[in-house]
């Protein structure tokens, strides 16, 4: 899958994670020009969001410092106008998740924070969130393992399917889809999937 | 963006009109072979023409013989089935009117089309599918009046709702044999049927067109592309993961309360 970002610039703020890494990489050999440090968030064309994706993880992070930041680079994007910004959350953000009931707290509020900043951004600037599931990265998950019980497709996730919807998320041809939280879990959020 | 679907077949139904022929012209242009099936099968025939390898049928979802005869000569004319696109449905344009003076005739028309049909067509095409062993995709239209109702279109509203749930009925059954359903539920668009209704000079209600336009974040309505767009990536085969989705490309209406 490619998309055309020559002359679009692209950061991404938040925590270190393999799936931001990964992404930043196919924006990059998709002609993106990667911003770097703070000067470089605020010129960004294309703004990642990062969040630990682990539930486990538990390092202290203030996402508040984090929504702020994201305003302030939204701010110059709807000066230049034009831009996109990608939340990149977990799927719990849709449906919480027994054991993690402060990670369901903060990426449920993600997904609010989200889809304010979204009617704010619009009409240039377009505002999404990916909400990921059970992924197998090099060496690290994203998600719960207990998720796997309850995935359609049987599997966990890959990195480069991780990637493909945030390509899709950062296509300026994807240019009416704002404010929306779209979940890539091979549809352990849909609904009941076990058999009986 | 771009993906390589040669080699796979993908059935649109309402592909004569604006949304379903920009999906039709988009899956194409991408490498699909596809299925341009309509009620109106001049238009099929004119959209066809413009594709490489595309198969025109004169197609109606709400009799279970023509989708049947659809699924056979796809099968005939061009080996197989990979992707389902079920765009074909339709709303009240004149009859706006509450569901307690709501026209039994035409509440029968939208749920008989617009969801009685999809099932139809849906039911005609999955056992090849299956059967063939190599996965596949299913792309549901939906609408965001499935997510969040609106007044005056109860029929329209309690369809799509159905729609968007079937969505995730199916993508819990066909996950495991590799077939992904997902769902796009467009705001308003740009399209003949919209312009009579809001965005035309005479439109039936185009004095109400500015307020309706202030809930869009995006404060425009939707072009057949951009909803063409969401549905190219949920057949993409990098889209591999994304199973039971329901996305609205409405230009932010659904996100919140934006006034």
């Amino acid at each position: 899958m490619e998309i055309e970002l020559s002359g679009f610039r692209v950061a991404a703020i938040g925590t270190e994670t393999a799936v931001c890494t990964a992404a930043l990489s196919a924006l990059s050999d998709c002609g993106g020009q990667l911003a770097v440090g703070d000067h470089g968030s605020a010129q960004a064309d294309i703004l990642l969001m990062s969040w630990q994706l682990d539930p486990r993880d538990h390092r202290e992070v203030d996402d508040d410092a984090l929504i702020a930041a994201a305003e302030a680079v939204l701010h110059q994007m709807n000066r230049r106008g034009r831009g996109r910004i990608v939340f990149l959350l977990s799927a719990i953000g849709a449906i919480p998740m027994r054991r993690h009931p402060r990670y369901s707290r903060r990426m449920s509020a993600a997904v609010a924070a989200m889809r304010c900043l979204s009617m704010t951004a619009a009409p240039e600037v377009a505002v999404n969130a990916l909400g990921f599931g059970r992924i197998d990265c090099a060496g690290t998950k994203t998600g719960d393992d207990a998720m796997l019980t309850h995935v359609p497709l049987g599997r966990p996730g890959r990195l480069d399917e991780a990637v493909a919807a945030i390509l899709f998320m950062a296509d300026p041809k994807n240019s009416y889809t704002t404010g929306q939280l779209l979940v890539v879990d091979g549809g352990w959020s849909t609904g009941y999937g076990r058999n009986f | 963006m771009k993906c390589n679907l040669g080699g796979r077949v993908a059935i649109v139904t309402g592909a004569a009109g604006a949304i379903g022929q920009s999906i039709a012209l988009r899956l194409s242009e991408n490498g699909a072979a596809v299925v341009v099936a309509d009620i109106d099968y001049e238009g099929a025939q004119t959209v066809a023409a413009r594709l490489p390898g595309a198969l025109a049928t004169a197609t109606d979802i709400t009799d279970r013989a023509s989708v049947e005869a659809t699924v056979r000569q796809s099968i005939d004319r061009l080996g197989r089935i990979d992707i389902l696109v079920n765009n074909a449905g339709r709303n009240s344009i004149g009859h706006r009117v509450s569901i307690d003076r709501f026209d039994s005739r035409i509440w029968d028309e939208i749920i008989r089309l617009d969801l009685d049909g999809l099932y139809n067509m849906t039911r005609a095409a999955l056992p090849p599918m299956v059967a063939a062993g190599n996965g596949g995709r299913v792309v549901n239209i939906a609408s965001v009046v499935g997510l969040a109702a609106m007044r005056m279109q109860s029929p329209f509203n309690a369809a799509k709702a159905g729609v968007i749930h079937l969505t995730r009925a199916m993508a819990l059954e066909l996950g495991p044999v590799g077939i992904l359903t997902n769902a796009v539920a467009p705001g308003s668009v740009l399209t003949d049927a919209t312009k009579q209704l809001f965005y035309g000079e005479d439109g039936f209600m185009s004095a109400q067109a500015g307020a309706f336009m202030r809930h869009i974040a995006m404060a425009r309505p939707g072009r057949p592309e951009e909803i063409a767009e969401a549905v190219l990536f949920l057949c993409a085969p990098a889209a591999s993961y994304v199973n039971g989705q329901v996305l609205a490309v409405d230009g932010g209406w659904s996100a919140g309360f934006g006034m």
